[in-house]
């Protein structure tokens, strides 16, 4: 069998990581300290990149581009309108627009968009879309090259060109994308690991699938048969690929079985007697599959970042059980394959780029699992205790800083909490006028506050939260919790945006260990799926034993 | 009993198994692009570019200096981006001069050394607007031939010329005498 080169590894992480990087910056392009692309915005670039449907936005923007040039009478120039008009929204561009002296005739500012006329034909865009155009913009000239671009789309700048050139440098765009996508895009054979698994799947269920047929035994299963196979893509090699591209098959399959029971068929295309596939529908189809954010994210990125919930190796771990909409209730011993066997085998794959010998890999394969089962689930139970206590602490700092956000954290840890009682205690008098009702609304949350603040008397069960949340931040001396740092605003923010994060986190683990781990003779499993994963690595490495 | 969604199947067509293919690739790389993080191949957005061209009051991210001084695409979109977005280009000296000039000049602006009296190791480089009706630049880049650009932020007009005074061997004056190299006025 074939061994994986550290140079193929190497190849293959750079071709993706260009393209990663690109998205990264648009995603951390900031103007005047706020983003300048919404999230929905680079999503929506993202997916046109992915599914290769770019050809028709691409000409959207050339239309914009020759609008963007008529709005600078001087030069004739777009960088202006797309970067000096601040965060990308609708209303910037109406406000950019409306403040020029003057446009051409031929251009048309109207209440939802702009009209241009060519004299052959006219094509308008939206105010609206014109954000997700300047993203996409963006992430041309930064992955393409600024060069690249403003050589392809020149013959639109300056006067008012004709639908033709308008035409020909959208194609000459695309073919530059196609380029660009051809060299950082993953290769057709790392996209063919998805095929297959489907592929797969369907011939394991006589040509039935659903998401109940992608089960962990299928996942096992398809990694043992594929990952050795020559030509079949490096990336069916780490059993963690095949797990992540499992789930993403997952979403599919219940989007697949979805769409039969509406619709009786699924939306392949206009002319399915011809055997085409519309890759529009395909687009339209990975838009309607809802995107699961993952809340530790948020943990990840300023503000939240200034306070300290979580150390490396808790995120680390929490970051292979976190994936949303049931998935890992539905995979559990795949998501705990992948946390202990998928760890081991980035070991050894990062072993392997120091080229050991054969007895030097055959070594490293027997150590290279530092964790079992029933371990793992143990670090899982001491997590819901931090982050249980870490919510305690959080809800401590919110009251004391007054903020409403800690009813959120009070509902998920009490959720069979009577209120009753404590909105009688907090009664108002009779207001009678509807224009006080936002006033009213606040009167009441900071008393809600005051209450809380003042101990919560009136309630034992809330008094004795609030107890623990005092004793579990007193507790706490990690980064962003001690008494100088709730003088920060920016602090305090953190634990507001982490607040969801953490109980959404703690949620899905609970609802994890509680659903899918009793039961389970996890030594037993260990024992089995130690020996099968230890054979297939050696396998896979070029050090094959007997 | 109406069965679970998580528990049906569907019998699928050879044509709708690559519909659901494609679905999945789409899927897949567009979760990649929009969650993946670089660790080492960071890359510089054009915002930032843009920003550092035309904006004398964006500090730039070290990483982006750095870049400019060797990321080879780089360079050269920026130096296109200066052509493109400043308001005054002094091209590079012609093919029959050579050696150090103590001036520069391009249409509408004059840049001329002034020794300075009180400490003959520092110059004084004086730019003046030609049409002083004009708004004067508040920022200078010298590039030169292999693309690398150097940023000067400009100080306040005095009698409508801007004056700098700078060490002899600066990298300013030994930027602007070098025939080779192309300025940018902003």
């Amino acid at each position: 069998m074939e061994s994986i080169s550290a140079e193929e590894i190497v190849i293959e992480e750079g071709k993706s990581s260009e393209l990663t990087a690109a998205f990264q910056s648009l995603r951390e392009t900031t103007v005047n300290g706020m983003p300048k692309y919404g999230q929905k915005t680079c999503r929506e670039v993202a997916r046109v990149i992915a599914c290769r449907t770019y050809a028709p936005p691409l000409l959207e923007l050339c239309h914009l581009l020759v609008i963007a040039s008529a709005t600078d009478q001087v030069g004739g120039r777009y960088e202006n309108f797309f970067w000096d008009s601040g965060p990308a929204r609708a209303s910037a561009f109406k406000g950019y627009l409306a403040g020029c002296a003057s446009l051409p005739d031929d251009i048309r500012v109207q209440s939802s968009g702009i009209e241009i006329s060519y004299g052959t034909g006219e094509f308008g865009v939206t105010f609206s879309r014109m954000s997700f155009l300047s993203a996409l913009l963006e992430f041309l000239v930064t992955s393409v090259g600024y060069g690249n671009f403003d050589e392809a789309i020149s013959p639109l700048l300056g006067k008012i060109p004709s639908q033709k050139n308008v035409s020909d440098a959208a194609n000459t765009l695309s073919r530059i994308v196609y380029d660009y996508l051809k060299e950082h895009l993953p290769t057709v054979q790392t996209q063919r690991k998805s095929r297959s698994l489907l592929t797969f799947l369907a011939e394991q269920g006589n040509g039935e699938v659903g998401p109940s047929t992608l089960d962990d035994q299928a996942i096992l299963g398809y990694w043992l048969s594929h990952s050795a196979d020559e030509g079949n893509g490096i990336d069916a090699k780490t059993y963690q690929s095949v797990f992540l591209s499992a789930i993403s098959l997952l979403r599919v399959l219940r989007f697949a079985v979805e769409r039969y029971r509406m619709d009786g068929a699924l939306p392949i295309g206009t002319d399915r007697d011809a055997g085409e596939i519309d890759p529009a529908k395909i687009e339209d189809a990975v838009e309607s599959i809802d995107y699961i954010s993952n809340p530790l994210e948020r943990l990840k990125h300023p503000p939240a970042d200034r306070i300290k919930f979580l150390n490396g190796r808790e995120m680390e771990t929490l970051d292979g059980f976190i994936y949303g909409a049931g998935t890992a209730n539905d995979l559990p011993l795949s998501v705990l394959r992948n946390a202990v066997f998928g760890r081991a085998q980035s070991r050894i794959t990062n072993s392997i780029r120091k080229n050991p010998t054969v007895d030097e890999t055959l070594s490293f394969i027997e150590t290279a699992t530092d964790i079992d089962y029933e371990s793992q689930i143990d670090r899982l139970y001491s997590l819901v205790e931090h982050l249980n206590g870490t919510m305690l602490a959080s809800l401590h700092v919110l009251i004391h800083v007054g903020r409403i956000e800690s009813a959120s954290i009070i509902m998920s840890l009490l959720p069979g909490l009577d209120l009753k009682e404590l909105a009688e205690g907090m009664s108002e008098p009779d207001w009678g006028d509807s224009n006080v009702v936002s006033l009213h609304a606040e009167t009441t949350a900071s008393r809600f506050i005051q209450v809380l603040q003042r101990g919560a008397e009136s309630n034992a069960e809330l008094q004795e939260l609030l107890s623990q949340a005092l004793k579990a931040y007193k507790g706490n001396s990690r980064q962003g919790f001690q008494e100088k740092d709730l003088d920060s605003n920016d602090v305090i923010n953190g634990f507001v945006i982490a607040v969801d994060a953490l109980m959404s986190s703690e949620k899905e683990l609970k609802s994890f260990l509680n659903h899918s781990i009793e039961n389970v003779d996890w030594s037993r499993q260990f024992k089995e799926d130690e020996s099968i994963f230890k054979d297939q690595y050696r396998l896979l490495y070029g050090a094959e034993t007997g | 009993m109406e069965q679970r969604l998580a528990d049906q199947s569907i019998k699928l067509e050879k044509q709708e198994l690559e519909f659901l293919d494609g679905v999945a690739d789409g899927l897949a790389n567009t979760d990649m692009l929009i969650t993946g993080t670089a660790d080492s191949n960071r890359k510089i957005g054009f915002a930032d570019l843009y920003a550092y061209a035309t904006n004398p009051h964006f500090t730039p991210d070290p990483a982006l200096v750095e870049a400019l001084e060797g990321d080879v695409q780089l360079m050269s979109d920026f130096q296109r981006l200066l052509s493109n977005t400043a308001v005054i280009r002094m091209p590079q000296v012609a093919a029959a001069s050579s050696g150090e000039r103590t001036y520069r000049e391009a249409d509408g602006c004059k840049i001329v050394f002034k020794e300075s009296r009180a400490d003959p190791a520092q110059v004084f480089v004086i730019i003046e607007l030609i049409n002083k009706q004009a708004a004067l630049p508040m920022m200078m880049f010298i590039c030169h031939p292999d693309d690398s650009c150097r940023r000067v932020i400009l100080g306040d007009s005095v009698d409508g010329r801007i004056q700098l005074l700078v060490d002899r061997d600066s990298h300013i004056v030994r930027g602007l005498s070098e025939v080779s190299t192309e300025v940018y006025l902003r």
